[in-house]
């Protein structure tokens, strides 16, 4: 008497005969993923953005942002210090000679 | 993670350089800023520097004359005013003798002002006027 071997058979013949509904592979990812989403959903997921800086097109967008960010800000600051330097250098008491 | 934040820290880094460089490469004399802001043309631009050069020299004394009197005030209202309990004919005076100076001085600043708001276009002559009469007239609270 195989049972062992009877029962392997048996089990490979085994069909469920349970139908899925349709979407059910989705359904089972989706919540999958949500818990995943949950379960790190801490401090440093705030960060998690930071990781995607680390694809190439991310990297050199940012580095474009940040180097026209810089020129903009610094020109627009130069201009109001340089009013700003107009209008102390019309204040008599802090007057050059020079006139700059 | 260590890659994104390496990039971030660059971008920062970048951004600051970027936004230092171009403020020190934009600046430049309070003049040019003058010059730029109302669109002046290059014999106008003489005429302004020229005009700052004279008001610089004119003006310059000026302080001198204030930190004098002030100090004399200072001197008064600390001793005199201290040993009397109160205002006197002195300490007046010395009052008196700032003001003098101070109104002499924005009678200076308002001629500066009105030569060179002339050599500027004349629909930007009320702007220019309203940027630098603050410095003539002190604001007085809320109102």
């Amino acid at each position: 008497m195989n049972t062992d071997g009877d029962l392997s058979v048996l089990l490979q013949g085994w069909q469920p005969g349970l139908k899925t509904e349709s979407g059910f592979n989705r359904s089972v990812w989706s919540r999958i993923e949500a818990r995943q989403i949950k379960k790190g959903a801490g401090f440093f997921s705030l960060f998690s953005w930071v990781e995607r800086l680390a694809v190439p097109r991310f990297a050199a967008a940012t580095l474009a942002v940040a180097l026209f960010g810089g020129i903009l800000i610094g020109g627009v600051e130069a201009r109001s210090a340089q009013e700003e330097h107009y209008l102390l250098s019309q204040n008599p008491y802090m007057v050059q000679p020079s006139g700059r | 993670m260590k890659r994104g934040l390496l990039v971030l820290l660059i971008a920062l880094a970048i951004g600051l350089g970027a936004t230092l460089v171009t403020r020190h490469l934009c600046l430049g004399t309070s003049t040019s800023w003058l010059c730029r802001e109302y669109a002046l043309s290059p014999e106008k631009v003489s005429r302004v520097t020229e005009l700052e050069k004279e008001y610089g020299s004119r003006c310059g004394p000026y302080c001198g004359r204030m930190c004098e009197a002030n100090a004399r005030l200072q001197a008064l209202a600390m001793e005199g005013g201290l040993s009397s309990g109160s205002v006197t004919p002195a300490i007046r005076e010395a009052v008196a003798e700032t003001d003098r100076i101070r109104t002499a001085t924005r009678i200076n600043m308002l001629e500066h002002f009105y030569a060179v708001a002339a050599e500027l276009p004349p629909e930007k002559r009320k702007a220019y006027l309203l940027k630098v009469l603050p410095l003539v007239i002190e604001p007085c609270g809320s109102r």
